[in-house]
């Protein structure tokens, strides 16, 4: 669990944060979200003591990172960052070494560690381990980098825009990796952003920040559902926020079950704005819907995105 | 011919250093069997080939020399080229560049006179002359060197847990390391010639014959003397060229 406390911050007199207060629940995936400069990279410094607050404080599970010697905590908390950042003389292996390298773990434990890491990202195909980071994509570069940040188990992940870099094919793939990942390890995540669609994919909590201060923070649906003043409403898209909305829930949610449909069925894990889509596109007002496995499950129609 | 294989050793015979190092044994220790060589470049001359001591003798007096300035210039060079860009140490920056530019622009010959009072003749001024003149290069390029390290790396090694010295030493260092060679090289290039000087104040060195050569007109024994010191700034030259290839090789694969 990370606490923010009236967690404060100014350079030089200009005030970056202002008087933070935010609990992101352990296990869960939280998400700054504001335009740049609104404070939100200098707030998740804060946490592994980059940034050290002017007022207030920042606490993880209870204890204020105030009280740990900044290596040991940033040793237990993962940190990714946009720029990837990897140590361009160090191969792939090297790199997810550093933590563990750093704790001392020995070489049996640290290789294994790696061996694990690499299938976890699929970083496993081909001899990557022994490359060199020019020698890689950007994608797979950002896959070193968080396999990197999770190399000694940290309970904590810091993410700071880490895919704003990256082409948008391979930007979504890395977000459903690190879905997979989170689903897999049960990190808490703290994620900044400023893209809303990003947002809303990754965060089961979203802080909305504007010039340093909260403007509205919950599960994105609240935010999507009730902005909480006309900035809210604009950051999240305006009146396309309903599509957003949709984007929220599947096909599973308006299910009529039992239905059938002609033509192609979409799977029921589709998300409700892609099957909106889907209607426009090809001129009906309903949809087949099948399982998994493809067994028919029932229908989607039109009317009922409107009303839940 | 074959197709040659993607990563070939280069064969010795096209190696310069291999040639260069080869050509400075052949002149330190075939001198003497060149005799009739000078003398019939240099007929009106007694004794055409330098015999005061023997040539390896000087080489490793000079190299002594050598060594041991340039270490003093590079963990002094090194050392305050890391202060200054440490944040508690940039105070100093412009002061330690400043004071570097100042021990090159100052010539080594006039160090060494106004040593000679204060240290008597001998290796000890010629030390302080060659490492006061060897530091700027390395001094600029340690700072350089350093500053060019990409501070998303810089960032990565302390959002890792990284203590500053860790910092320095797996990460900074090793991304500085070819800048910081290449100031070393030209620093210990520069060096070989200078140290030839120190004979000047009565250190051994390859320089002596040089100093002899002059002072008794013998213009085979200033030969001499300069080709054994070319032939050593060279063969110094092209080994560090390698060094920094070495420092740098993660880059080429």
């Amino acid at each position: 669990m990370i606490e923010f406390r009236n967690a404060s911050k100014s350079f030089d007199g200009r005030p970056v944060v202002e008087d933070l207060s935010l609990t992101i629940a352990a296990g869960t995936v939280g998400v700054l979200i504001g335009t740049s400069g609104a404070g939100k990279s200098t707030a998740l410094r804060m946490v592994n003591r980059l940034v050290e607050p002017s007022a207030g404080e920042v606490r993880i599970g209870g204890v204020p990172v105030r009280a740990f010697r900044p290596e040991e905590l940033r040793r237990r908390i993962g940190y990714v960052i946009q720029s990837v950042g990897l140590f361009p003389h160090w191969t792939v292996e090297r790199n997810m070494a550093t933590v563990p390298r750093l704790l001392g773990w020995p070489r049996r434990r640290i290789e294994a560690r790696i061996d694990e890491l690499l299938h976890l990202l699929r970083l496993d195909s081909g001899e990557l381990r022994g490359r060199y980071p020019h020698q890689l994509s950007g994608g797979q570069q950002q896959r070193v980098g968080v396999a990197r940040a999770l190399a000694a188990d940290p309970d904590l992940l810091l993410m700071d825009e880490p895919f704003g870099a990256l082409d948008p094919i391979t930007r979504a793939a890395l977000q459903d990796e690190l879905l997979r990942v989170h689903r897999a390890t049960g990190k808490t995540i703290l994620f900044v952003t400023h893209d809303i669609d990003e947002a809303i994919k990754l965060g089961q909590f979203v802080a909305l920040l504007d010039r340093g201060r909260l403007v509205q923070a919950g599960p994105p649906r609240e935010l999507l559902a009730a902005p909480a003043n006309d900035f809210v409403r604009d950051f999240v898209g305006g009146e396309e926020r309903g599509l957003k909305l949709l984007g929220t829930e599947t096909a599973a949610s308006r299910l009529r079950r039992g239905e059938r449909v002609e033509g192609e069925p979409v799977p029921v894990s589709l998300s409700l704005n892609r099957a909106l889509a889907l209607m426009v596109v090809r001129g009906v007002d309903r949809l087949g819907v099948v399982g998994e496995e493809g067994a028919p499950l029932g229908a989607l129609h039109l009317a009922d995105l409107a009303h839940p | 011919m074959s197709e040659a294989p993607p990563r070939v050793r280069p064969s010795p015979w096209r190696d310069p250093l291999a040639w260069s190092a080869g050509l400075l044994v052949l002149l330190v220790f075939g001198m003497p069997a060149l005799r009739p060589l000078f003398a019939a470049l240099f007929p009106r001359l007694e004794r055409p080939v330098y015999a005061g001591d023997a040539f390896w003798s000087l080489l490793l007096a000079h190299l002594g020399l050598v060594a041991a300035s340039s270490l003093a210039a590079i963990l002094v060079g090194v050392g305050a080229g890391i202060l200054v860009t440490r944040t508690r140490g940039a105070a100093f920056r412009g002061l330690v560049e400043t004071l570097a530019a100042a021990g090159q622009a100052f010539p080594p010959v006039a160090v060494l006179a106004l040593c000679v009072p204060a240290l008597g003749f001998g290796a000890m001024p010629a030390l302080i002359a060659l490492t006061l003149y060897g530091l700027l290069p390395i001094v600029e390029n340690t700072v350089a060197g350093l500053e060019q390290v990409p501070a998303s790396v810089r960032e990565a090694a302390l959002s890792s847990g990284m203590t500053a010295a860790q910092k320095l030493r797996q990460a900074e260092l090793p991304l500085a390391a070819p800048v910081i060679l290449a100031g070393v090289r030209v620093s210990v290039t520069i060096n070989v010639g200078t140290a030839a000087l120190a004979s000047t104040v009565g250190a051994k060195s390859l320089g002596l014959p040089l100093i002899v050569g002059l002072n008794s007109d013998n213009t085979a024994y200033v030969l001499q003397g300069a080709l054994l010191v070319g032939a050593l700034a060279l063969t110094l030259d092209l080994a560090f060229a390698r060094l920094v290839r070495l420092a740098e090789r993660w880059r080429a694969t």
